[in-house]
């Protein structure tokens, strides 16, 4: 952190104007109420407040390195403890010292001139602590600001992935080709179209119900694909081809929201749609000593030259992953000559 | 007026369906063919010559646009895409008209009205001819793949399997790992529609995949060339030289 004296626009104007505050108080306690002549109380005021001019600034040092958070309680008055007591020794043999070298008085009272020397530590004591005060009070508004500010940038880096979530949920080129099979079926089978338009209708409602930060049966989301890629066979017919494999009890076992989802479209647009021959998804799930493992294959065509994918979808899963079972080796890209495959595991016991 | 002769392209049976329903009761239109690929459309288009061209865009193999680029001749094109960043592109290549899927019936008038107008309005033809010629040369996206027409077959290049470009002529020799393509082209639209910081070119006839380069040696007296990971020595001119320095940060 930066010195307030300098990060602030009036940080030495206004430490200056508050040393003169101080230098022109004790002067004028030592000339108009304690009746002393104008050039001694000068003289003591003076010498009295240079120090602080110095030492004022340096106690920043003091306050910024010591945090009640770091050193507790008993260490944090402790250090102040020390601190204080080195800088007001310091600025009251100071004091001496000016008086007695720059202005040549060696009055009979010593130390004690003018303010004697008890209360003269009392008043250094008194305004080492204020300083400090004050230096803390500037500390905690910044670092109130500085919460202010990383809360919203927070909240908008939250909000972003929401809507990144939200549009990767629906992808539109999906919803406008479906939503124009559809305009072709009214047509030629009304029946088929009426039916496309509930499976269209069920799938989207369930992707956009869906917290991406809660979990849900393997059952349910593979419902939910099967009625995506339902939908999808309508567009492409025999282009795409669907298999299952699931093996007993796997369908109550837990996976995260639509964390699939993605997966299916990718084989799609890499598979179905640049492939002239039939292409086929694999699904394959299985239990495996409390893991539900879950396999997704594609062949594609190995002479099609893909138009760049930006890997967004899967980095996107990684991620999700990531933050949702706190490992990274979670998901496994197998990519093959003519074939891709993603091997995904979710742990059950959270 | 004869009849309009027309083909349908898409990928999806049933968006072929629609079209061909919407025309089922214009007298003028005669369907001569539906393909559900680029290949095969550019094969039918380039034979059968027809009036009209419904086009979608995504496709298997070949993109519609792609198709476009090596068709001999223009020909009126009404592009149907569910996809809504390419209309500017499609007017570009001088399209009739750009429906979005899915689309009215009404819209669908619409656009075979401008479709008959334009037809019969021949001049506008040659204009669209030499619209899509000109056309790749104006827009400035960056290419990923090149489609190449050679006598009996097409080759879609991946940009990444691309070693080097040779200026031959009025043609450029593109040579990749496979083999080489000749394809009818520039240096300078190579130059400026592929990422700068994967090509450089290094000399008026060349222009190099930088990561492919294996050594810079000097030739003769301030002369260069570079030595490809293939074994292959190309010249380097010396402003080639210093966008090469410049591109390798040396």
């Amino acid at each position: 952190m930066k010195h307030p004296i300098l990060s602030f626009r009036y940080g030495i104007p206004i430490y200056l104007a508050s040393w003169v505050f101080f230098a022109a108080s004790l002067f004028i306690i030592g000339w108009y109420f304690d009746g002393r002549p104008a050039f001694n109380a000068l003289v003591n005021a003076t010498s009295f407040a240079l120090p602080l001019l110095v030492l004022g600034a340096c106690i920043w040092f003091v306050v910024v390195y010591t945090s009640l958070e770091n050193s507790g309680v008993a260490g944090f008055l402790l250090h102040h403890l020390t601190a204080g007591i080195i800088i007001v020794g310091l600025w009251v043999s100071l004091s001496y010292q000016i008086r007695i070298t720059f202005f040549d008085i060696y009055p009979q009272e010593g130390l004690n001139w003018i303010i004697p020397i008890h209360w003269q530590i009392f008043l250094a004591l008194f305004t080492y602590d204020y300083i400090v005060m004050v230096y803390y009070l500037i500390i905690y508004y910044q670092n109130f600001k500085d919460k202010l500010t990383h809360e919203s940038e927070l909240k908008n880096l939250v909000k972003e992935a929401e809507l990144n979530a939200l549009k990767s949920q629906i992808n539109p080129h999906f919803l406008f080709n479906s939503l124009n099979s559809v305009s072709s079926l009214t047509l030629s089978d009304p029946e088929n179209s009426r039916d496309m338009v509930v499976k269209l209708s069920t799938f989207l409602r369930y992707s956009l119900d869906q917290d991406l930060k809660e979990l849900n049966s393997l059952k349910n989301e593979l419902d939910n694909i099967r009625l995506y890629l339902q939908i999808e066979k309508v567009r492409f017919g025999n282009r795409l081809q669907l298999d299952y494999n699931l093996s007993g009890a796997c369908g109550n076992l837990k996976i995260p929201n639509l964390i699939l989802q993605p997966l299916f479209e990718n084989a799609i647009k890499y598979g179905v749609h640049e492939s002239l021959e039939p292409v086929t998804i694999r699904t394959k799930c299985w239990e495996e000593v409390s893991r539900l493992k879950i396999s997704i294959t594609n062949n594609y065509d190995s002479d099609s030259v893909p138009s760049k994918g930006k890997g967004i979808g899967l980095s996107n899963i990684q991620e999700r992953l990531r933050l949702i079972y706190g490992r990274a080796d979670l998901m496994k890209i197998v990519k093959g000559n003519d074939y891709f495959t993603v091997h995904l595991e979710f742990p059950q016991s959270l | 007026m004869n009849t309009i002769k027309t083909i349908i392209v898409d990928d999806e049976s049933l968006a072929r369906d629609l079209v061909r329903n919407f025309l089922s009761d214009d007298s003028d239109i005669e369907i001569i063919g539906e393909y559900s690929d680029g290949f095969q459309a550019l094969k039918a288009i380039n034979s059968l010559n027809p009036d009209l061209v419904f086009l979608d865009v995504q496709m298997p193999k070949l993109t519609g646009f792609e198709m476009l680029e090596l068709l001999d001749e223009a020909c009126n094109i009404v592009f149907t895409t569910a996809y809504n960043e390419y209309a500017i592109k499609a007017f570009e290549h001088n399209a009739i008209d750009y429906l979005l899927k899915p689309f009215s019936k009404e819209r669908f008038k619409d656009a075979m009205l401008r479709a008959k107008e334009r037809i019969v309005n021949v001049s506008r033809n040659r204009e669209a001819i030499e619209k899509l010629k000109k056309h790749n040369d104006s827009s400035t996206e960056l290419l990923s793949r090149i489609v190449v027409k050679s006598r009996n077959k097409i080759d879609v290049i991946a940009v990444s399997k691309i070693r080097y470009f040779e200026a031959q002529d009025d043609y450029v020799m593109i040579y990749t790992n496979d083999g080489r393509h000749l394809k009818q082209k520039t240096m300078k639209y190579f130059e400026s529609h592929l990422d700068e910081n994967e090509f450089c070119r290094i000399h008026r006839s060349y222009l190099v995949r930088i990561d492919q380069i294996a050594q810079l040696q000097p030739y003769e007296k301030d002369q260069w060339i570079v030595i490809l990971k293939t074994g292959e020595s190309l010249k380097v001119s010396r402003n080639g030289f210093k966008l090469l320095k410049y591109q390798l940060e040396i």
